[in-house]
Formats: structure tokens, C-alpha cells, sequence
């Protein structure tokens, strides 16, 4: 097959082995379109199979030292899972109508279970994906899962948001820690420090911009003031556009930060995962592809969806050491149920 | 057949090896570079959809793999194989068929934002059950939003008003409430709650101008108009968490923006519906639609005020409402909020006034 530059780093001791994205944004428009299409004229049933060939094709697209992953789940696991989670969603936003009661402790029920959803998710992608013949795996328990996802989240909500970055890191141990290639389990380095570095920086350029904003205001609305305008004019109605705009930069802002900060920091048997992403060319990419997006009415989209792939992979390596003794570990069908419950109702899972 | 190139997995070490696969008549077979063969039976080969640009899997038993970027390769291997290309790969390979898929995409969607999403929404909102709807309108009703306090207008004015609105046409709950959020204003909760505030009541010179707006508001209810919304909202919650389950982050963020502007046009054919509607009962009960169009353009002056009183005084009244709706401080939201939810004034009152001589 295709080899790949494999540079060596003399200080490390180990070889630099990129990550190659070979996708581009016509092939994906078309697999996107019949995607569509098919899940429309099907009234939805089809979305099952669009999901596994855009994973397919995303995963199919990467390369990393002369192979490509592979996404090999079957729709129809998938299928079941969203009907699960259709019918849930149905009995939920029904049973909010009749009575408020009855709602809130439905709402409640589904909010302990998200554990067991967010376990069931993270199992399921991982077991369907592939790279040179050996599946990845994630073994974390349900059990386990209610410390990050529950407590760790509930000592957030005590502390006012405050542990809310502490948190997110004890999810981040919890999701690193417990998915393995083949027997090799991955770690992260990750800090909690490092969390809490990403919550300064955004909170912190949100109030910039909040100041920022506040003063611009001030001084349009003495000025306006001063030459006899009744406050009503351009700037307020466009500075509320660039206001949204700069919102949507910060929360990018944060999920750039997310990724470098996650993706620098895991290991599998002395292979690091290295990243050099700019956070400045990675949100405007970003910001950029969600305004085309909106100006073509999604038609966008697939580019959009490679753009940013195409970018993140360009940036990311591994230090490897020893990338050919990875080993499979036997492994059992795992129903997708899980997973589709957690796209359902937006968990935004995913590492 | 020619053989394909790519790469033999034997599914439990990382370490693959090049090779390559050939068709005989009943197996395939895969020689790997050390020169050793491996015999599959074809009844044994598993071949996933090929997608253009990505690598084909062959697998057979344990876990033991071939890959091959060979697209077109394994596209003459899969006609020898049980199954063949389905109607996704057929579609997407040619240009022609893709630009097709794309106009009837846009097409279908658009069908269903014009007339599948209304008409399942008008249909399906007449089997709701009183109760649900009462239900609803208990939830808006005690909403902070609309800051909905008891009525201060004189207990006997409105035992009369009541009696005299009722006698035209009855409503489980008809609500006097105050408000100073909302100003003159009344709304329809759902099929069974109607409320008008006391600002309007003072507005009005007449009653027969309250009729008018009551048989506005009444209109609503009957025709289901809060209840089609709900539904409509939750179709397309439902329909945009199916078609776009694969888009993820922005993707559906970008997505809620046409639902709210197509909400909001709905809203304007409801307040057509429901002034064609009262139109048509007040002519039923010979009373001049006129009266109609003067309490609209009445309502219109009020908020226009309103607004202006607003920009003078914003650290007052408004404050609330306009917090929560995120308004930049400088007024207008009155106005600029009843404007986008109905039909210009002056259209209104020009389709009303047609009507005050039928044709």
C-alpha cells in the first residue's frame, strides 16, 4: 500500500507518523446528496445507513502510516437504536403535555440514565471502529460512568459552575482511559489545570467582548445623543449580528481549545497523540464554513464537513513507537442502541 | 479477472501484509507477498458498499480482511457476488443522476415545509383532547413572559362584558388580566382559554370593537391555531433530528434558523385565518366589520406609544420583557414585536374594510 512520510525525531526517539485525509468535498456532496435524498423519500428509516456511510467515508478517508480506519456498524443495530430513541422522545414531550408532573419525572429518569446511554455510545462507535484488521474498544462500566457523569457533574451544579472544568476532566479520564486498539488501552495526560485554562480564556474573552461592546454602545450612544438622533439607527442593529457572531467565535473558540488540550494528551503504549492546532485559522475555518453553510442554505455542508477534517488531520500525528504489534482482542456484537439514544437527545459525545 | 492489490489482515495482529485477490469460479483467492495463499470460499466473502475514494473491505471468517482501494476492481468482483451495487452507489456515480437527487431534494424539502408539515399539523391538531389543551394554556398563562396579573377593571363591568361576549359564542375560559409587559393586547392560549387584558378593555370605545377582537381571538381557538403551531414546532424537531442525525455541531445549529422564520410566517396566515374569521361573524351578527379595523389601528397607535415611551424611559417597565428577549436596550420591542407577528396594520384593515360590503 501507500506509504506516508514517517520522519524520525531524533530527541524523542520516535518516528513522526501523520495523519493523512485523502476526502474531498465533491466525492462527500454526492454520497451526502443520496443521503438525503433516500432519508426523505424513506420518511427517515434510511438515516441509519447515511450515518454508516458518512462514517465510512470520513473514517475510510483517513490514513495513518499506509492504512485506513474503517466504520463497519450495521445500519439495522442503528435503526433500532433511533426508533428506541423516537419512541422515547414521543412518550416524553407527550407525557410533558398531559400533566407537568409526570413530565419532570420522566425528565428525570431519563437524565439518571444518561450514564448508561453515554456508556452504551462510546462502546458501540468504538467497537465499529477499525484500523489494519483490529478493532478499537472501550470497557468502562455503567458503574464507573456514574462518578464523571453524575457526581462529577452534580459537584458542578453545587460549586455554581466553579468544578464544571474539574468535571469535564474527571469525563475526559473516564472516556481516554477505558478505550483500547486491540489489548493496548489508551490514557490521558490531560490536567485538570488544563481544563481550567480553557475556562478562563473563554470566560475570559467573553467579557472582553461584553466591554468591549458596552463601550462601543456608549460612545455611539453619546455621540448619536450629541447630534440629535433618537438612539434608533445602523450601528445598534448591526453591532447585535457582530455581538452573535463573536458568540459563536467564543463557543468554537472553546471546542478548538477542547481538541487541542484532549488530543495532546493521549497514549497508547509509548504512541502520542500530538497536535498543532491554530486556534485562530481552525475557528475561522470553522466560523467561515457555518456562514457558507447559511448563505447556500446547507448545500455547503459536505465542504464545509471536509474543510474541517481535512484541517484537524493535516495538524495531528502520532509520536509512534511500535505501530505493528497491536493486537485484537475477541470481541462481541455490541447493540447500537446506545449510541443513537445519545444523538437523539444531544449529548454531543465524542472524543 | 484481473487481481486486485491491496492489503491481507488476519484480524488479530495491527501488522498487515500486501497482496493480492483473484476470482476463481467457486473461491476467491489471496496471495500474500510471501508468496502463501489463502482459499475463501465466495459464499464466505462479505463485500461492504464501496464509497468513491475510500478502501473495500473483503471479509471472510474470524475477522480476516483484504483491503483494496481498487474501486472500480471491486465493482466487477461484486457483480459475481450475490447482492451488487445498491441504489445509493447507482445513484451517486453519475453526475446527472447526483444533480437529479439534489432537485428533488430541495424539492421534497421545501414540499414539506409549504404543505406536508401544515396540512399533517391542521389535521392532526383537532384529536387533542380538551384537557391537553387546557393544559397548555394553564403552562402560558402563569409564563413570566407575559406577567399576567389579576384584572383591575370593576367586578360588574366585567360580569357584563363577560355575559355580553359569551352570548355570541361560548369559550370554556375567557381570562380579564392585566399586564405590563404585553400592554393592550389579547391572545389565544389554546382551543379552550381566550385572555384580554384591562389596557385593552380601556382602548376600546365600544364594545362591539372587544366583540371584534374576542371574535379574533375565538377564531384562533376554534381553528387550533396554538395547537397546529406546538405540532408543527415538534415536526420539525422530530423531522430535523432524523434527516440531519449525521450533520452534527454547527450543522444543526444553522438548521433551527429556517424553522424560527418559517414559525414566524406561519403565525401571519393564522392572524389572516382568524381576522377573515371574525369578519364573518360579525357580519353573521350584523355588526359592522368596521369596528374591526378601528380597534386595529387603535392597538397599532398603543404600541407605536408604547415603543417611544420605552427609548425614555428604559430603565422601567419594559425592563423585564426586554432582558429576556435579549433587545439591545435602545426600544422598539413592542412595536417590532407585534409587527413580526402579524400582517401589516394597513393590509389588515384594507382586507377588512373590503369586506364591509360583500360582494
Amino acid at each position: 500500500m501507500e506509504e506516508t512520510t514517517v520522519t524520525t525525531d531524533s530527541a524523542t526517539q520516535r518516528s513522526i507518523t501523520p495523519f493523512v485525509f485523502h476526502g474531498n468535498g465533491a466525492d462527500y456532496f454526492r454520497i451526502w446528496i443520496v443521503n438525503l435524498l433516500f432519508t426523505i423519500l424513506t420518511l427517515g428509516i434510511y438515516s441509519a445507513w447515511a450515518k454508516v456511510r458518512t462514517k465510512k467515508y470520513f473514517y475510510g478517508n483517513t490514513e495513518l502510516a499506509g492504512d485506513r480506519f474503517d466504520y463497519i456498524a450495521s445500519p439495522i443495530a442503528i435503526l433500532k437504536g433511533r426508533l428506541i430513541a423516537v419512541a422515547l422522545l414521543l412518550i416524553y414531550s407527550l407525557a410533558g403535555a398531559f400533566s407537568s408532573l409526570l413530565g419532570f419525572v420522566l425528565g428525570l429518569t431519563l437524565f439518571l440514565c444518561i450514564p448508561v446511554i453515554v456508556v452504551a455510545a462510546l462502546r458501540f462507535n468504538a467497537n465499529n471502529s477499525i484500523w489494519r484488521g483490529v478493532r478499537f474498544g472501550f470497557d468502562g462500566s455503567i458503574l464507573q460512568a456514574y462518578k464523571p457523569y453524575f457526581l462529577w457533574l452534580l459537584f458542578a451544579l453545587v460549586t455554581l459552575g466553579l468544578g464544571y472544568p474539574h468535571a469535564r476532566y474527571k469525563i475526559n479520564q473516564y472516556n481516554i482511559n477505558h478505550h483500547r486498539f486491540g489489548q493496548a488501552h489508551s490514557y490521558s495526560t490531560a490536567t485538570s489545570g488544563g481544563f481550567y485554562l480553557i475556562a478562563l480564556i473563554c470566560v475570559g474573552a467573553f467579557f472582553a467582548t461584553f466591554i468591549l461592546y458596552f463601550c462601543v454602545m456608549f460612545i455611539y450612544g453619546l455621540l448619536s445623543t450629541a447630534i440629535g438622533m433618537n438612539g434608533q439607527g445602523f450601528l445598534p442593529a448591526i453591532s447585535i449580528a457582530i455581538f452573535m457572531l463573536v458568540y459563536i467565535a467564543i463557543i468554537l473558540l472553546y471546542q478548538a481549545l477542547y481538541f487541542r488540550l484532549v488530543f495532546n494528551n493521549i497514549e497508547v503504549v509509548e504512541n502520542r497523540l500530538r497536535n498543532n492546532i491554530s486556534l485562530y485559522v481552525y475557528v475561522m475555518i470553522l466560523l467561515t464554513n457555518f456562514l457558507l453553510t447559511l448563505v447556500t442554505l446547507g448545500i455547503y455542508h459536505p465542504w464545509a464537513a471536509v474543510r474541517r477534517v481535512r484541517y484537524l488531520q493535516s495538524n495531528l500525528w502520532i509520536e509512534a513507537q511500535d505501530l505493528n504489534a497491536f493486537t485484537a482482542r475477541e470481541s462481541d456484537n455490541i447493540a447500537a442502541r446506545g449510541e443513537e439514544l445519545g444523538e437523539a437527545f444531544d449529548l454531543g459525545i465524542g472524543i | 479477472m484481473t487481481a486486485l492489490q491491496g492489503t491481507y489482515f488476519d484480524g488479530s495482529r495491527s501488522q498487515g501484509k500486501l497482496g493480492s485477490l483473484t476470482l476463481r469460479s467457486v473461491s476467491a483467492i489471496v496471495t500474500v507477498e510471501d508468496g502463501s495463499q489463502i482459499s475463501i470460499n465466495l459464499s464466505e466473502l462479505k463485500v461492504t458498499a464501496p464509497l468513491p475514494g475510500t478502501p473495500t473491505r473483503i471479509t471472510w471468517g474470524d475477522q480476516q480482511s483484504f483491503v483494496t482501494l481498487d474501486y472500480e476492481g471491486v465493482r466487477t468482483l461484486w457483480r459475481s457476488l450475490p447482492g451488487g451495487p445498491g441504489w445509493a452507489e447507482r445513484v451517486q456515480r453519475r453526475l446527472s443522476t447526483v444533480v437529479v437527487a439534489l432537485l428533488l431534494s430541495v424539492t421534497l424539502l421545501a414540499g414539506l415545509a409549504i404543505w406536508g408539515v401544515p396540512a399533517g399539523a391542521a389535521r392532526l391538531a383537532y384529536t387533542i383532547p380538551a384537557e391537553i389543551s387546557q393544559q397548555m394554556a394553564n403552562l402560558t398563562i402563569n409564563h413570566v413572559f407575559l406577567d399576567l396579573d389579576s384584572s383591575n377593571i370593576d367586578t360588574g363591568r366585567q360580569r357584563e362584558l363577560r355575559r355580553y361576549l359569551l352570548s355570541f359564542e361560548k369559550i370554556p375560559q375567557l381570562e380579564f388580566r392585566s399586564s405590563r409587559a404585553i400592554g393592550a393586547n389579547a391572545l389565544a392560549l389554546s382551543a379552550t382559554t381566550v385572555v384580554i387584558t384591562d389596557d385593552l378593555i380601556e382602548l376600546a370605545e365600544t364594545d362591539e370593537e372587544l366583540l371584534a377582537v374576542y371574535f379574533h381571538e375565538y377564531g384562533h381557538a376554534h381553528l387550533r391555531h396554538v395547537e397546529q403551531k406546538v405540532l408543527r414546532a415538534s415536526a420539525w424537531l422530530v423531522f430535523l433530528t432524523v434527516v440531519t442525525g449525521d450533520l452534527g455541531g454547527v450543522g444543526e445549529l444553522l438548521l433551527t434558523i429556517p424553522v424560527s422564520i418559517g414559525l414566524s410566517a406561519y403565525s401571519r396566515e393564522f392572524e389572516r385565518e382568524a381576522d377573515n374569521y371574525a369578519v364573518d361573524r360579525l357580519l353573521e351578527a350584523g355588526i359592522s366589520p368596521e369596528y374591526m379595523a378601528t380597534i386595529l389601528e387603535k392597538l397599532e397607535d398603543h404600541h407605536m406609544a408604547r415603543s417611544e415611551d420605552s427609548d425614555e424611559e428604559s430603565e422601567s417597565v419594559d425592563r423585564k420583557l426586554s432582558d429576556m428577549k435579549e433587545r439591545s436596550g435602545n426600544g422598539g420591542g413592542s412595536l417590532i414585536n407585534y409587527l413580526n407577528s402579524h400582517p401589516p396594520t394597513g393590509e389588515r384593515t384594507a382586507f377588512i374594510r373590503s369586506r364591509v360590503r360583500p360582494r
